[in-house]
């Protein structure tokens, strides 16, 4: 057996572990808050460290560097750089007001603010339609490390380890997930910074790498590689998205209390940037020196791996990869099973069952969820970071508008509301089906128009529930 | 009485500084110039990313302080 492979298989065991001890450890409390938030008392770096491996997916280690590989860097910065915005954003107009809420998820305040069950079920389902695009895309970037530097066949590969991370979510739950979370979190860390210093040194350093980079591949920094209203629709719909993507919003249900959700997510964001600047301006140009003429540009770190770094080098950045992978997937994985057991079904299961037969339909949901997603991603996407973005465009689309506005505006109704979330869905999903506009822009039609939904639904029919009115002062208060 | 829940001063600048800050880019992503083999739209996002987490950990710490100085 190779070094690689053991590495890797260490890697795998150390995950399941941590799951198994997460699941006893949960089956001592009775309560769902164990199973959902990690009973609220995740500290602000371990909490910061797992925002950051839940949003650093394969598709930032992997599909990053593809993505810059393929359509220059300034477009992949323009699509980071709107992530890195999202978080001030998340951090100043939603961690605060949705700590103080103490709920589960994100579906369980707009159901609060807009008391109606069309809003349970149009948002679980959008989360699960986004979440499981999202998760396609994240089996692609284990299946091709796997196929790239262990030479085992795609299909094999996505299979062993969507299985690995379903076992250790169904059995875990958010405590699991978190500590798996942190330990994935150094180690990409680690092997992308490493992996950059290394290069900075043994290439002549930062300049000389873009200068050579720029002889051998002019195209690398050159904008205007797609429309201007692509570049502005990517960054949107990142700076957009983070304030309400479901598997980012639980870590900040997670945290101790309120003012240790919004420095997690800020610390959070030093990290991920270090990692994609990193990727984007040593990693990549050297790549496109080194190997100029890739097939799949999402390979291009893997080739890189392959050609310049020994075999133990090559075991760490494969388990850093699927640290990757699997710290974003579990994550959600976890979101897509609380959308179905928790808002789809939950006041039904309560009155009817016991938290431990509960656990065991989580438990079957995540099973059920994994597998359609593995079938899935047997025919994956060709560009990992693009296709994702466009799922996580949905979220935005639909979900950003009503949950600001639900947080901040006193006059947003209830059919305000609904009319912002069908509006913001509606928009996005006919621009992304159909040839009216290009897919990155759907965006810039979908939040206009949920907003101008969300002002005339609210004055058209508004509502006065002083019981809604007394709770938001609190959250804003506490 | 204001229809909306009220946002600290210093949070709505930095709410507005970030969003200035970012469009800044954007009017220059048709410019060829180029730094370093990167076009200067490229640079401009460098900066973004490297200032916003520092001028909202600023604020926060600064928060922290005042409120500890409260209590």
């Amino acid at each position: 057996m190779n070094i690689e492979l053991i590495l890797v298989i260490a890697y795998l065991i150390i995950c399941i572990a941590i799951g198994i001890i997460a699941s006893v450890k949960a089956k001592k409390a009775e309560s769902s808050d164990d199973y959902w938030v990690a009973g609220r008392k995740i500290g602000t770096l371990v909490n910061a460290m797992a925002i950051m491996a839940a949003l650093a997916s394969g598709g930032s280690v992997i599909g990053v560097m593809g993505l810059a590989y393929g359509k220059g860097i300034p477009f992949t910065l323009a699509l980071f750089a709107g992530a890195v915005v999202g978080f001030p954003l998340a951090s100043i107009l939603v961690a605060k007001p949705l700590r103080n809420f103490g709920k589960i998820t994100i579906t369980d305040f707009l159901k609060f603010r807009y008391p109606t069950p069309f809003i349970r079920y149009i948002v679980a389902l959008i989360i699960l339609l986004s979440f499981s695009i999202y998760i396609v895309a994240q089996m692609k970037a284990a299946g091709i490390t796997a196929q790239v530097l262990l030479g085992i066949p795609y299909n094999q590969a996505v299979t062993i380890s969507a299985f690995v991370f379903i076992i250790y979510v169904s059995f875990g739950g958010m405590l699991a997930v978190t500590w798996t979370d942190v330990v994935q979190g150094f180690l990409m860390l680690f092997v992308i910074l490493a992996t950059t210093f290394y290069l900075l040194i043994n290439f002549g350093g930062f300049s000389t790498i873009l200068t050579q980079a720029n002889q051998a591949a002019p195209e690398l920094g050159a904008v205007m590689q797609w429309p201007v209203s692509n570049y502005i629709g990517f960054f949107i719909i990142w700076a957009t998205a983070i304030p309400v993507t479901p598997h980012i919003i639980m870590r900040v249900f997670t945290a101790k209390n309120p003012k240790s959700a919004q420095m997690s997510l800020n610390i959070a964001m030093v990290f991920y940037v270090l990692m994609i600047l990193g990727a984007v301006l040593v990693i990549v140009p050297i790549s496109k020196v080194l190997i100029p003429h890739l097939q799949d540009a999402d390979h291009v770190f893997l080739e890189l791996m392959k050609q310049e770094f020994s075999p133990a080098v090559r075991g760490m950045a494969i388990a850093a990869v699927m640290a990757a992978v699997m710290s974003t997937t579990d994550a959600l994985l976890l979101a897509c099973s609380s959308a179905i057991s928790h808002d789809l079904l939950g006041d039904y299961l309560q009155k009817k069952f016991s938290f431990k037969t509960i656990s065991r339909i989580n438990m079957a949901v995540v099973w059920i969820i994994g597998i359609i997603a593995l079938l899935l991603s047997y025919s994956p996407p060709k560009f990992i970071t693009t296709y994702y973005s466009l799922a996580i465009g949905l979220l935005s689309a639909a979900l950003f508008v009503p949950t600001i506005a639900g947080l901040w505006w006193k006059k947003a109704s209830t059919t305000g509301g609904v009319i912002a979330i069908t509006l913001g869905a509606v928009t996005y999903l006919t621009i992304w089906t159909t040839p009216l506009a290009t897919k990155q822009t759907a965006i810039l039609y979908a939040l206009p128009l949920s907003l101008l939904g969300m002002i005339i639904g609210s004055y058209w029919r508004p509502s006065h529930n002083a019981e809604i009115s007394q709770q938001l002062d609190r959250m804003h208060q506490i | 009485m204001s229809n909306f829940h009220p946002l600290p001063l210093r949070q709505k600048i930095i709410i507005s500084a970030i969003i200035i800050l970012s469009t800044i880019p954007f009017l220059f992503i048709t410019t060829n110039y180029k730094f370093l083999g990167l076009a200067l739209f490229a640079w401009l996002l460098v900066m973004i990313m490297i200032l916003t987490p520092i001028i909202t950990i600023i604020e926060l710490v600064l928060e922290n302080r005042r409120d500890s100085d409260e209590h």
